[in-house]
């Protein structure tokens, strides 16, 4: 599990300092926002061919400024077919859905904001609710989401690291492969 | 960061912080420094804090050292006991002594004719991705020994000679507590612990001028488990008990003649066989969510799918528990965090939805506990 210190807020530099300075040359990714709080771990459920499968990745911003959510793309896992990214949302209480199904979902029902223009106030943390579909029977996994948002004016991306492993089944009631959790918790470990 | 924050109010609530460097005639000035915060129990005066590198050597078939050397790096004057800050030399030796990341240092204060002493491992080159108690935010507050009367009268200027310490006897293997685990009183539910790699465990060290009694205790030390076998195990419905593991304690002697050395025996855990299991049904079961159940818990819920939701954390953050294992008479207090591999995973084969709630914001709480809707 990565430490979520390592990246410092750094940040009352960041008053004087253009948004250029906080994008990495090479990745895009901004610092200070901090997208790797799941890293190490990861979720998993089954669900049935097309049915929404629900998962949480968190996101805490340590820029200083105001970060607004523009738009997601799903993080592949290494190794596993990806399912295909439907819906976003941010949670907005003190639960989160690890994993949780159809869209929104019901059970519970929790209180959920627009994704897209949401702003994240400084120290703040928020828990990002994503769903995925997979249309043919069989495993699926991916690794959380690539986040583009907006900083000042400027754009850049996070990844929010979230392994979640989705094995499509024909009818609920069967458990995905023991083996199948494993294989996503080790990809989630090498890579954390 | 926690520790950081909780450290600093500490500091502000005692007010009386004070910052010293080693002495200039200390022979590690230039190197590196990294700032520790110490606690030396109440005695009238000023005195000096030595500071050694403990190096650990002669392995026998268990992986236990037979011998430690106590090599002097600095001496450093304090004008009195309570909280300070210290600096610890950071040098080439110290560097070529690390066990993942970690440099074990000791200490021996003098106060006049009165001496205490600690032992701390310091992440001097802590290793990216190692999440485990010792490594994270900032160092504790190194706990020294209660002062007591030596038969020198202080260290030497400017700097003691190293102490050596024998073992004494043989490696004695011992179960000591690492961690917690529950699991909600629904059929279908499961949690396992899953102990498969690197794990850091701290617990506290003993020193006496007695072989079997009177210790007391005398800072901290890390072990790194570097046994890749498996070591975890699975649990049903309405379990919650603790987590134990075993581990080989070794006690020292020190050789004589080192007047300026602390406590003729030192005693400590120094190796994890890298196991681990669950206590006894009939054994005392730890303590559940105070907030009752996850639903109340202001720390945060989360839920899992019914019919086969999984969550699995990784285990990165530490619980301290107070009486974690023992030293002869002493109990000492200990810890274990993970570095990788090691996980708690949950799962969710009822028909219901399941919660699991912590001891601290989620989702990186050290204790996880798991209910069903209805609490149980």
């Amino acid at each position: 599990m990565r430490d979520r210190n390592m990246v410092r807020p750094g940040l009352a530099v960041i008053a004087a300092v253009s948004l250029a300075g906080l994008v990495s040359a090479c990745s895009g990714q901004i610092s200070g926002l901090v997208g790797n709080i799941g890293a190490g771990s990861s979720a998993g459920s089954p669900t049935t061919p097309g049915r929404p499968e629900d998962y949480t990745g968190f996101l805490a911003n340590h820029t200083g400024r105001v970060v607004i959510l523009k738009s997601a793309e799903l993080l592949p896992a290494e190794g596993f077919r990806a399912p295909r990214l439907v819906h976003e949302a941010i949670e907005m209480g003190r639960v989160f859905a690890t994993s949780d199904r159809d869209w929104p979902p019901t059970d519970p029902k929790l209180p959920l904001r627009n994704f897209t223009g949401y702003r994240i106030e400084p120290g703040r943390e928020v828990k990002i609710l994503y769903s995925v579909v997979g249309q043919k029977l069989g495993e699926y996994a991916d690794a959380g989401l690539r986040v583009t948002v907006e900083v000042d004016g400027g754009r850049g991306t996070v990844d929010i690291i979230s392994y979640a492993g989705t094995c499509i089944v024909s009818v609920l009631g069967h458990d995905c492969p023991e083996a199948f959790y494993n294989r996503v918790e080790r990809v989630a470990d090498r890579n954390s | 960061m926690r520790n950081a924050l909780a450290l600093s109010l500490l500091s502000a609530l005692a007010g009386v912080i004070l910052s010293v460097a080693p002495s200039p005639s200390a022979s590690a000035t230039s190197a590196r420094q990294m700032q520790v915060p110490i606690h030396l129990r109440s005695i009238p005066g000023s005195g000096y804090v030595v500071v050694y590198l403990e190096i650990s050597e002669d392995f026998n078939k268990l992986g236990v050292p037979q011998k430690l050397e106590d090599v002097p790096l600095t001496t450093i004057p304090v004008s009195r006991a309570g909280i300070l800050q210290i600096k610890l030399p950071v040098t080439e030796e110290v560097l070529e002594n690390t066990s993942s990341g970690l440099a074990d240092y000791t200490f021996i204060a003098w106060f006049g004719n009165h001496l205490a002493s600690s032992e701390a491992s310091v992440p001097v080159a802590p290793e990216p991705g190692n999440d485990a108690a010792a490594m994270r935010g900032s160092i504790p507050t190194i706990m020294f020994s209660p002062f007591e009367r030596a038969t020198s009268q202080g260290v030497p200027a400017p700097k003691p000679p190293p102490c050596f310490y024998n073992a004494h006897g043989k490696s004695v293997e011992k179960t000591n507590l690492i961690g917690q685990m529950q699991d909600s009183a629904a059929r279908g539910s499961k949690v396992e612990w899953e102990y498969s790699s690197e794990a850091d465990s701290t617990f506290g060290v003993g020193v006496s001028n007695n072989p079997t009694k009177h210790f007391n205790e005398s800072g901290s030390f890390t072990i790194t488990n570097s046994i890749s076998g498996s070591g975890g195990f699975t649990a049903g419905a309405g379990f919650n008990r603790f987590v134990y593991g075993h581990f080989y304690r070794q006690r020292y002697v020190g050789t004589a003649p080192q007047p300026f050395c602390s406590y003729h025996y030192k005693v400590k855990f120094v190796k994890s066989v890298g196991d681990s299991f669950s206590a006894s049904g009939s054994a005392k079961h730890p303590p559940v969510d105070q907030y009752g159940q996850c639903s109340n818990d202001p720390n945060g819920v989360a839920t899992m799918n019914a019919n086969g939701g999984h969550w699995d954390r990784d285990r990165g953050k530490a619980k301290t528990y107070s009486s974690a294992a023992t030293i002869f008479n002493l109990n000492v207090s200990g810890s274990t965090g993970y570095t990788d591999d090691i996980h708690i995973r949950y799962t969710d084969n009822t028909k219901h939805r399941e919660y699991v709630c912590g001891n601290a914001q989620l989702p990186d709480a050290p204790i996880l506990w798991s209910n069903d809707s209805q609490g149980n």
